[in-house]
């Protein structure tokens, strides 16, 4: 634990309730277009999502933020090894789920974890290969 | 304060509306778990825009209290609830879109061949 990674643990404690509104914003907007517009644009999928949590509390409030956000809903959690299953209302493919389920725990990381956060698997991935998805 | 009474109103119509396109996404959407992230609009988004205009309408600092705690219990609630009603509707076997693309979960619960219970009985927490 450094001085730097106390103040970004600090941030991000801010800053969580700031993204959770804009994603709260733009999942509604999204939805809500999907439901006034005519035709369906909806590719539903259920993904299974391997998460970096760790503890009970870390693990819950990740399940509930991806319920919370329209258009995305939580089926199942497990804890150990931990994991949700992902069910997505606009599902392009698997790795665009599991990007936008890791940009969330990225966030809630940041704000229950003062030692710093774990980087992404599929960054560590991508380094191995050298090139970027 | 005309302005902030007009503000708050506002607002407040925009959550009634909110509310009014969650209902009709129970009509429009095709599956349980669409309608579900149709209800979170409502019960998140709705909730939150009518308690703001609500806060604005009347401002103070002990209203901003109670609407602040009434948000935070809201929004844990709603996400807390539609987890445990997708999970049922799952493992009761709700019926999905034609249009859903692939299911991680359906691997799980092939994996455990020797089940003869109720189909939606197998879940990924409970293999023992």
């Amino acid at each position: 634990m450094t001085v730097k990674s106390v103040l970004i643990w600090i941030l991000g404690i801010l800053w969580l309730p700031v993204y959770l509104a804009y994603d709260l914003l733009v999942g509604s907007l999204r939805v809500g277009w999907e439901i006034l517009t005519p035709g369906s644009q909806i590719a539903p999928a259920f993904v299974e999502v391997p998460l970096r949590c760790r503890t009970d509390f870390e693990i819950s409030m990740m399940a509930n933020l991806v319920s919370l956000t329209p258009g995305s809903l939580t089926v199942a959690a497990r804890h150990d090894p931990a994991t949700v299953w992902v069910h997505a209302m606009y599902a392009e493919s698997h790795s665009s789920i599991i990007r936008y389920v890791h940009t969330i725990e990225d966030n809630l990381l940041r704000a229950t974890r003062p030692e710093g956060i774990p980087p992404r698997p599929e960054d560590l991935d991508r380094d191995e290969e050298g090139q970027r998805r | 304060m005309i302005s902030g009474e007009l503000a708050g109103d506002l607002l407040m119509l925009a959550g009634a509306l909110t509310f009014l396109v969650g209902a009709l996404g129970m009509l429009r959407l095709p599956d349980m778990y669409s309608r579900l992230s149709g209800v979170t609009v409502s019960g998140a988004s709705g909730t939150a825009l009518i308690l703001i205009g609500l806060l604005v309408h009347q401002p103070s600092w002990m209203n901003m209290l109670k609407v602040a705690l009434a948000l935070v219990i809201q929004l844990a609630t709603t996400a807390v609830g539609g987890s445990a009603m997708a999970r049922a509707g799952y493992l009761t076997g709700a019926p999905k879109a034609d249009s859903t693309l692939f299911d991680d979960l359906v691997v799980e619960a092939e994996e455990d061949t020797n089940s003869e219970e109720h189909p939606g009985h197998t879940r990924p927490d409970n293999d023992s």
